[in-house]
């Protein structure tokens, strides 16, 4: 802004004095200007003028779809459109999957002038081969390089000492069929590979998993996940309850925590739970994390009124909080819905009224 | 239980959970739509549309090319919503997909011989006249008499011929600032330049313009 206007320049001051992008102080300024120069007064209301007489002109635009007819019409062949092209992502997809002539012709164009996606395309079939093999093997029970010198079959137990000096190398779960457990395999390592066998419901497996669980210092988050993933059918079991509250409120990876609390879905007849859902509602710094704490407080709420445990005035305090101070604006609408839903069951009983939602 | 009660329930289902769609916020909604959910995508639709077409209207000044450039601004967004990270201004993103689409409606626009803005008669360019010029479109506005009215149309027409004669950026440019209200800034994200670059597009804008209405006597 300079301190005083050169005639010169004014025109550039007007154009943005018109299209209302000055602050107040600039504002003034022109308009101090223009009432000392009639040559630049002119050239102001000359700009003022033109931008009215423009901006006059869009108001009809808001006149040709006044009925709100043509915004209707964009609405419903938009709709159709996206129907079409919904239909036509699913149909050549499976044609273009099964067409061999095309992935040859596709594969050929592209590798044949581009030598570096050659070794690129090389390298990644490379490795599909290995990791194909090597399934293969797994599934014949050839010897393989790493498999592993002696297999534990829930027989000899492992003890944390154990442990301690162990390392997991994968967990592998089989899918469940027919409600029958899955079954598990946990491959270790000390000083010689160890490959422990069973179902999720053997004690040495539950033990092992629940050891990884606890120990978040130790084991990477992918082997927390899986032994999660393994338990999650398993939370009736008091132990592992207890593990699984541990890792949702004081793992230091929140989509473990985020696994935990899941896994724990279920589970909010036991006061140690609920305590866990409402400490992760209030204190957890991940989002996804306290949507998934509020849900599940929500679902043991929701899933029978006599076998949830009931909450006391601190609980209530937490989700108060969280309905009016949460950041996140669907956490503060599970919040509210949590709340109404203890009104409605004491309201009888208490005559507490039901709290206001929280504005967007 | 009846037929009837059956489809009263589900009627009453499916608006339920379109309200509770209608209540997510921009993040949740883009979320699940892109999660494949299309009623969040159509819920997100709503909640823009009116301003998208309003902005294609101004530019376009034509129904019939501004249903064509809606659907296929909202397509667009469509297919490559899956690339819209959450950590930008979906707004901004929308605007700038709109934006590109009016400009190629433009640029397609000006290739056709049968669309091209009829030449303005050109005269002396004095201060005088630029004045008169304005305050018959004031004047416009104040009167009401058929005469007037005739004269009022005509006078749009000019303003409309001298707006064809911008290129198509310099028109978007004009057009967002004077009939949307956005500021520079904003428009400048949606076009993916800089507020230096768009005022200066906004000054040879006005000077165009002037100069072409400036000769209308």
């Amino acid at each position: 802004m300079p301190e005083r206007f050169n005639c010169g320049d004014f025109e550039s001051w007007a154009v943005l004095y018109a299209a209302g992008e000055l602050g107040e102080t600039e504002r003034a300024a022109v308009e101090a200007h223009a009432r000392e120069c009639a040559t630049c007064a002119a050239v102001l209301r000359r700009e003022v003028k033109m931008c009215d007489a423009v901006a006059e002109r869009g108001v009809a635009a808001e006149e040709i779809d006044r009925s709100g007819l043509l915004l209707s019409r964009c609405r419903s062949e938009l709709a159709e459109a996206l129907d079409d092209a919904e239909k036509r992502t699913a149909r050549p997809g499976w044609r273009g999957m099964l067409s061999a002539q095309r992935w040859c012709a596709g594969f050929g164009r592209a590798l044949a002038f581009h030598p570096g996606w050659s070794a690129a395309a090389l390298l990644i079939l490379g490795a599909f081969g290995g990791l194909g093999a090597r399934a293969w093997y797994r599934e014949t029970s050839l010897p393989l390089p790493g498999k592993p010198l002696m297999t534990v079959s829930a027989a000899p137990r492992i003890s944390d000492q154990d442990l301690e000096t162990m390392g997991v190398q994968g967990i592998r779960l089989e899918p469940e069929n027919d409600g029958i457990a899955p079954n598990v395999e946990v491959q270790m390592f000390s000083n010689r590979p160890i490959l422990v066998q069973g179902s999720a419901d053997d004690a040495e497996i539950r033990h092992v998993l629940t050891y990884v669980i606890a120990h978040p210092q130790r084991f990477d988050p992918a082997m927390r996940l899986d032994s999660i993933d393994v338990l999650r059918t398993r939370a009736d079991d008091p132990q592992v309850r207890g593990v699984l509250c541990q890792a949702a409120r004081s793992d230091h990876n929140p989509a473990v925590r985020l696994k935990a609390l899941e896994a724990l879905d279920g589970s909010g007849n036991d006061p140690d739970v609920l305590q866990t859902m409402l400490g992760a509602l209030a204190a957890d710094d991940n989002s996804g994390v306290r949507v998934e704490a509020v849900n599940a407080l929500l679902a043991a709420l929701g899933a029978s009124d006599a076998a949830a445990a009931p909450l006391d005035a601190g609980a209530l305090g937490v989700l108060r909080d969280r309905m009016q101070n949460d950041p996140n604006h669907y956490i503060r609408l599970r919040s509210a819905t949590v709340l109404e839903r203890l009104a409605s069951q004491e309201i009888g009983a208490t005559g507490t009224p039901t709290p206001s939602r929280p504005q967007p | 239980m009846s037929c009837e009660s059956i489809s009263v329930q589900g009627l009453a289902a499916s608006s339920g959970g379109i309200q509770a769609l209608a209540e997510l916020d921009d993040q949740h909604l883009i979320a699940r739509a892109q999660a494949g959910e299309r009623a969040a995508f159509e819920t997100l639709v709503h909640r823009y549309d009116r301003d998208v077409l309003r902005l294609i209207l101004n530019v376009l000044r034509s129904p019939e090319e501004a249903r064509d450039v809606y659907q296929d601004a909202f397509l667009k967004i469509y297919r490559n919503l899956h690339r819209f990270r959450l950590e930008s201004s979906f707004y901004t993103w929308i605007y700038r997909i709109v934006t590109n689409a009016c400009l190629d409606h433009l640029r397609k626009r000006r290739c056709r011989p049968e669309d091209q803005a009829p030449e303005v008669a050109i005269g002396s360019r004095d201060e005088g006249q630029a004045v008169d010029f304005f305050d018959r479109q004031q004047e416009r506005r104040v009167e009401g008499n058929p005469e007037q009215r005739v004269l009022g149309e005509e006078i749009g027409q000019h303003i409309e011929t001298a707006l064809a004669s911008l290129s198509p950026r310099e028109r978007m440019i004009f057009e967002m600032k004077h009939h949307e209200g956005l500021k520079l800034r904003v428009i400048g994200e949606a076009l993916g330049t800089s507020e230096e670059t768009v005022k200066n597009s906004l000054f040879r804008a006005t000077r165009k313009l002037r100069a072409q209405l400036q000769g209308i006597r």
